[in-house]
């Protein structure tokens, strides 16, 4: 089933580059199907409800330690007035006390009945107790995960923010190889490395933002220093020093040359940090080394990832790259528009009136060409 | 069988030698004339040492202390003098001869050189200093110690070499050499923290096989990748 992820990642790239190429200005469809695949993603991370088993609800209550309520998911096997009997996914029953319900919720729990209930575990009659009811007949539910229960829901868009912070790079190396390779070397694909560089660079900002707020509710604080946080914190500078190798250098041609140069000498830094040292160091976030898995997305087996989660996180990386790709054209269409020579119209245009033009050039000179040093960072 | 294009070749090869080994001789040369990093880097590391023993007065220094403060002295006295190479040939513009007589492999393996036995001279004075002056570090295992400086000095020089004509190409040299060096070399900051803290915590060299063997990786993988992008870089 990880295929459908993974084609999802595939297809979003393929439509990043089709039709027309990196480029090229985007059909409406497409810009209709980025908007409402992210529309989507957004209303089921935050509309699907969360239901668990009771094993995971006595975790949540064991790891609290207050009685704490989480959502289960049960099918009614039994209703006895105050008290049914409740089959969760995992087929163990329960007894469940409703007696805090109200009359029109206690008589909707009929027998074969589905429903999240939000219950808590009472440790010395080891019955629960039920608080309210979260969704009658929910068609599909998101997994209780006892260390992180509704905070999961950050997953799909900080785990997605982090995969194209990277994939970005991956695609601004590949343009500077086609500009130091080809005979004829196109300013483009500089401008395309450079853009690609530039919204890696935000998703990478946007990958740190959502994990370390998620940290300081998850882990107490909002920086850890676990090797993924020293991972991104390494691509951010790595980025930045990118950035400031570019607006050091003034001539278009040698910015393009000598920084593509740079860009794949980064190459070595930038494949350590972030596949090999977060898997070789103990660390918080799954994958470190010891926690059995090289992270709960990419590993083949089929455990680690419920098949709901799963259809989220290939619709969040769908979504994600078509925003992605959707920036960097833009990006790069709007870099090209500076870079571009006037033509020759615009300069008869220009040329054929009198002085107070120079000065309307002077004023509105945002639109720079080619080889006067104005840095476009 | 000894073809005449395997003579060729191998003409070729020792005449690239003979001119990276020239390349090295003249920064050697103009070194001794100018002396700048005999006496900027030398004084540099003088008074970086001077400034670590004084900020520790008398506490005593851990391990991981100890790495991270020579790893402080290797990397800026580093920054400060290696990736001078090829800025000051673009200074004086030299570097417009050089281009017009010489490819880019001798070049690059000249300055390569030139660099490597600087940094072995600068790391072997923090070295030394460090073992003078602190006895917490003359307390472990001195051969681990300097065995693991000499393979670090290697990968610093790799790194610093193309970093050096990579910032000889832009502006604002000064402050971009530590910004552009950081992130190349941080490979080699993580593995070599690791190497020198068991060293100074008296480990010898059998029980980081592993490390050091990722190191030498790091200085081969640095060089041919050097090598290659530094042609590009040479032609105009």
């Amino acid at each position: 089933m990880k295929i459908v992820m993974f084609a999802a990642v595939a297809v979003g790239i393929l439509l990043g580059f089709w039709p027309g190429g990196l480029a090229a200005p985007k059909p409406a469809w497409w810009r209709w199907t980025a908007i409402v695949s992210m529309s989507l993603l957004v209303f089921f991370a935050f509309w699907l409800p969360t239901g668990g088993s009771f094993g995971g609800a006595a975790m949540v209550d064991v790891a609290r330690g207050e009685g704490a309520f989480s959502p289960v998911l049960v099918e009614v096997v039994e209703a006895n007035g105050s008290l049914v009997s409740g089959k969760d996914i995992l087929d163990s029953v329960r007894a469940i006390n409703i007696s805090q319900l109200s009359p029109g919720d206690q008589s909707q729990l009929k027998v074969g009945e589905r429903s999240i209930l939000s219950v808590k575990r009472n440790s010395s009659t080891n019955q629960y107790e039920a608080r309210s009811i979260v969704r009658m007949n929910p068609i599909v539910a998101l997994p209780l995960l006892p260390a992180l229960e509704e905070r999961a829901r950050n997953l799909y868009f900080h785990v997605p923010s982090a995969w194209f912070a990277e994939l970005a790079w991956i695609v601004a190396v590949v343009f500077a190889l086609r500009y130091l390779m080809k005979k004829e070397r196109s300013i483009e694909d500089d401008v395309k490395a450079s853009s690609a560089a530039a919204v890696g660079a935000l998703f990478c900002v946007l990958a740190t933002i959502t994990g370390s707020v998620w940290a300081k509710f998850n882990w107490g604080s909002f920086w850890n220093w676990d090797p993924r946080q020293v991972s991104i914190f390494i691509v951010l500078l790595i980025y930045g020093s990118w950035f400031a190798l570019r607006s050091a250098i003034n001539s278009v041609e040698q910015r393009a040359r000598v920084s593509s140069i740079y860009l794949i000498l980064l190459v070595l830094p930038v494949t350590f940090f972030i596949f090999v040292y977060p898997r070789i160091q103990p660390g918080l976030h799954p994958g470190a080394e010891g926690s059995g898995t090289i992270g709960p997305v990419i590993d083949p087996a089929e455990i680690w990832l419920n098949p709901t989660k799963e259809a989220l996180f290939s619709l969040a990386f769908f979504a994600f790259s078509l925003i992605f790709f959707w920036m960097v054209n833009l990006s790069i269409r709007i870099r090209l528009l500076d870079t571009r020579k006037p033509d020759e119209g615009e300069l008869k245009s220009v040329t054929s009136r009198q002085e107070p033009v120079v000065e309307a050039i002077g004023s509105g000179g945002t639109r720079q060409g080619i080889g006067t040093g104005e840095n476009h960072e | 069988m000894n073809s005449p294009r395997g003579s060729l070749t191998s003409q070729v090869m020792s005449e690239g030698f003979k001119q990276a080994v020239a390349v090295a001789r003249k920064d050697f040369r103009s070194e001794l004339r100018t002396r700048y990093a005999l006496n900027a880097t030398g004084m540099f590391v003088a008074v970086v040492v001077t400034v670590v023993v004084f900020a520790i007065g008398r506490e005593e220094l851990t391990p991981p202390m100890i790495a991270g403060l020579l790893w402080v002295c290797y990397f800026f006295a580093g920054v400060t003098g290696l990736s001078r190479s090829f800025v000051y040939e673009q200074e004086r513009e030299t570097i417009l001869l050089l281009r017009i007589t010489l490819s880019s492999t001798p070049v690059y393996f000249g300055k390569l050189l030139f660099n490597t036995t600087l940094a072995l001279l600068t790391n072997g004075l923090i070295v030394l200093l460090f073992l003078i002056f602190m006895s917490d570090v003359s307390g472990g295992s001195v051969i681990t110690i300097c065995i693991v400086t000499l393979l670090l000095s290697l990968g610093l020089a790799a790194a610093l070499t193309i970093v050096s004509a990579i910032i000889a190409r832009a502006s604002a040299r000064g402050a971009l050499s530590a910004v552009l060096a950081f992130p190349i070399i941080l490979p080699l900051i993580v593995l070599g923290v690791d190497m020198l803290g068991r060293g100074a915590d008296g480990k010898s060299l059998s029980v980081m096989t592993g490390e050091l063997l990722m190191a030498g990786a790091y200085v081969v993988v640095v060089v041919s990748l050097s090598y290659v992008l530094f042609d590009l870089l040479w032609k105009e």
